[in-house]
């Protein structure tokens, strides 16, 4: 068992963290009614924010219900609870009708709500927006890494309590106690040497000691051997210097970073705009654009050695063309580009999958399906009457998710009803006669019977790649997949 | 099935169907009554009959079973020229069926290769000269290599004349049973510019939006059909609002998956058509040039992107 879990704290009282905070979120469930805010926790990761939502339920009573926000088919679920538990009065076990007091509360807790779709109409933003002002009648915390990242009117709508990084005196507490438990003799300077490293992150001091003690009855320093974690405040340091300094040593640390140029140019991109404006910007622009020429370079031909001019150029190159000294303080984002590949890319390889239809039955490679005829087809599917749509889907081959990706789920049903309730599908007068097609249905049948199985992988490995912070693919490697 | 999207239902099954191209389709018919082709190169910009030619030629050599000796690759889509090679190879290797004399290979797009690739074709359609045909199209006759015009005949399609289009549009109309205006008619064969497949599919998503089909109409559809977002992308940025204009830019690459060329592309037409300054149009077009040729040499398409926004919004705050 991972000891992040075992040692999560069951009560109020066992969660180490500031004071005021914990107190904050005490008196917002002691006198919770259906008229307060939602609760916003909000903080860096290995903070304690899940940690003492869950202990707070426990120690109250209340029943948990724990979602990721940012996953689009968790919103079902959101929404079926919104129906019953959240906006019902609380039906007792024996089916009696109790009043919201006497009834079990039902905690929801939303995890990860910086990531939400800001656009979509399913899940997004707007949706958890619509959702708070029916004022749900079952508590409901959402947490957050970068509360910034959502739109004021959302953390308007929450009452936000802030979550800071954990010192190594709090972390070095948390492990000893631990250690005990496990009957381990652990030398305190090797905790310290965890804690330290953990940056304030205590769930990774806790999975680092793990992974340095479990099994053993004695923790001596020289045992911590642990890689050194990459923090995003290095990252976010390092360009600290890059926007706001002209200290060149900045190259030098850059090159520290666990962050190859590839990703830290993205870094840079993202957050170039939040601290240089106007000419500054069209200067620090030219400099990280000559930079990617030589990442370019490298990608092509595999020049390693030009990376050191890019990363010169992104860093010390960026910094100096600045025509003053910036100060204050930035809330620097992460790049939004690795987010939103990650939780788009579904709907990239279904829509990769809807233009070889249209692709091969309307004799269009998948460039010019995309560009002269995925909109034609998607409005007509969606404004025909249903009758000419449902036929327009069956001449494509459709699927139901292919559908469900171009109209929705309501228009895709009533079309997929109308398609089956009178037989239509394709007459195959202009299917290839080679290799090409059987290829394909020898795919589809792989295809299919790997479904199941990948699918189940892919969520495992996704949940794994994300705890990590495990970079996505960027947007060259897209444009390639994408039309390969 | 009838295939009720039009661009379809209206694909010419003959080569007297096709429209707007009186020249060529002579020439094409004098080939079905001896019963063979050479090589043939189609060249013209898109929507102008390309396909539809090589299919109702087809049609018309084999009668019904055309698909059983015709075959159409796309060369921007298949993943190099041994790909096409491979497939050209496994089709060519059998005999044609029935009474066909041969097979016909359409590949489409064949400007999208490299000379070195289109070297190779060359070779490829030597080899299997005795059995099948090639039909190359491309947009431009200058970007396929010499050796390969000199085998083909090469036939030059021309923008689908605007009175050609309107009796073709006024007789879709007649079948599907719908009025349109005479504004409405103008305006579509404005919006196609000599591309029957735009001017189709607009009049079809006007005939599902609305009962009358009159210019505005017509806009309408065309700008919620087509991705008029560039539009709105570039007067984003060209009034200074670099982080929106940013942001359409990820949603566009994301989302519809559109790539850094695909927005240069687009870019390039939308300037060129826009109503600024001529002067500033040389300005953006050239630094556009810049974008796009990095693109090419392997550059990171967001942060090319980017530093173009920044040059856009720039610009603006010196105006002001």
């Amino acid at each position: 068992m991972l000891w992040v879990e075992k040692y999560r704290p069951k009560t109020i009282k066992e969660v180490v963290g500031e004071k005021n905070v914990v107190e904050k979120v005490i008196a917002w469930a002691k006198g919770w009614s259906a008229k307060k805010k939602p609760l916003l926790l909000a903080g860096p990761p290995g903070t304690g924010k899940t940690s003492l939502a869950l202990a707070l339920a426990n120690t109250l009573g209340w029943e948990v219900v724990e979602l990721n926000a940012s996953d689009q088919r968790n919103w079902q679920i959101i929404q079926k609870i919104v129906g019953e538990g959240a906006f019902n009065e609380t039906i007792s076990d024996e089916g009696a009708f109790l009043s919201t007091n006497e009834g079990k509360l039902k905690l929801i807790i939303l995890d990860e709500v910086d990531n939400i779709h800001k656009k979509e109409d399913i899940g997004g933003e707007r949706a958890l927006i619509n959702l708070i002002k029916r004022k749900p009648r079952q508590p409901l915390i959402l947490i957050a890494n970068e509360p910034y990242n959502l739109s004021a009117e959302l953390r308007n709508l929450c009452e936000m309590v802030v979550f800071k990084r954990l010192n190594t005196r709090q972390i070095v507490k948390v492990l000893e106690k631990i250690c005990v438990a496990e009957g381990i003799k652990a030398d305190k300077k090797a905790l310290e040497a965890i804690a330290k490293n953990s940056g304030g992150d205590l769930r990774a001091a806790i999975n680092d000691l793990q992974a340095v003690a479990e099994g053993k009855y004695e923790l001596r320093l020289k045992d911590v051997v642990i890689a050194k974690r990459t923090q995003e405040t290095d990252v976010f340091k390092v360009m600290q210097k890059v926007f706001k300094s002209y200290n060149p040593a900045v190259y030098n640390e850059a090159m520290l970073l666990d962050e190859s140029p590839e990703d830290f140019i993205d870094w840079i991109d993202e957050n170039l705009p939040l601290e240089y404006k106007g000419v500054d910007l069209l200067k620090g622009y030219l400099v990280l654009s000559r930079a990617d020429i030589f990442l370019g370079r490298v990608r092509r031909r595999q020049f390693y050695r030009l990376w050191r001019y890019a990363s010169y150029l992104m860093t010390v190159g960026v910094q100096q063309v600045k025509s003053e000294r910036k100060g204050g303080w930035t809330k620097y984002r992460r790049p939004s580009m690795w987010q939103m590949l990650f939780y788009t890319r579904g709907k990239r390889e279904r829509l990769k999958k809807v233009l070889a239809k249209i692709s091969k039955y309307s004799h269009l490679s998948t460039k010019k399906a995309l560009a002269e005829m995925l909109f034609t087809v998607k409005f007509l599917l969606i404004n025909e009457e249903i009758e000419k749509a449902a036929k327009i889907a069956a001449f494509y081959d459709f699927s139901v998710e292919d559908l469900n990706f171009l109209v929705g789920e309501e228009r895709a049903k009533e079309l997929e009803d109308f398609i089956k309730k009178h037989n239509l599908h394709r007459v195959d007068e202009s299917v290839d006669v080679f290799d090409a097609f059987t290829i394909e249905k020898k795919e589809e049948k792989k295809e299919k019977k790997e479904k199941k199985k990948s699918k189940e992988k892919e969520e495992k490995d996704e949940e794994k790649s994300k705890k990590k912070g495990k970079k996505r693919k960027k947007s060259k490697d897209l444009t390639l997949d994408f039309f390969s | 099935m009838i295939a009720e999207i039009w661009v379809e239902k209206y694909r010419p099954k003959t080569l007297d169907e096709v429209v707007g191209q009186e020249e060529v389709v002579q020439r094409l018919k004098s080939y079905v009554e001896r019963k063979n082709i050479p090589h043939l190169l189609f060249a013209g910009p898109p929507g102008t009959g390309k396909t539809a030619s090589a299919i109702a030629l087809a049609r018309d050599l084999f009668g019904e079973n055309w698909r059983d000796n015709f075959v159409e690759m796309n060369a921007s889509d298949e993943r190099g020229i041994d790909v096409v090679r491979h497939k050209i190879k496994e089709f060519a290797r059998t005999a044609p069926i029935g009474d066909a004399p041969f097979k016909i290979i359409f590949l489409d797009e064949a400007d999208a290769l490299t000379a070195d690739a289109q070297a190779a074709l060359r070779r490829t359609m030597e080899m299997y000269s005795k059995t099948c045909r090639f039909i190359l199209s491309c947009n431009y006759v200058s970007r396929i290599i010499e050796p390969i015009q000199s085998r083909c005949a090469v036939f030059k399609f021309r923008p689908i004349p605007a009175e050609a289009m309107k009796k073709r549009l006024l007789e879709i109309c007649k079948k599907e049973n719908i009025k349109i205006a005479d504004d409405g008619l103008e305006a579509l064969i404005y919006i196609a510019n000599g591309d029957f497949r735009k001017a189709i599919n607009a009049l079809q998503g006007a005939a599902a939006f609305g009962e009358v089909i009159d210019a505005e109409a017509i806009y309408q559809i065309t700008a919620t059909a087509r991705p008029e977002e560039l539009a709105k992308l570039l007067n984003l940025a060209l009034s200074g609002n670099f982080m929106e204009a940013r942001e359409m830019l990820d949603k566009m690459m994301i989302e519809y998956g559109m790539s850094g060329e695909d927005i240069v592309s687009q870019l390039f037409r939308e300037i060129v058509s826009s109503t600024m300054d001529e002067k500033m149009k040389v300005l953006l077009i050239d630094k556009l040039g810049e974008i796009d040729f990095r693109l090419t040499e392997g550059a990171h398409e967001r942060i090319q992107l980017d530093a173009y926004l920044a040059y856009l919004s720039t610009l603006s705050k010196k105006k002001v």
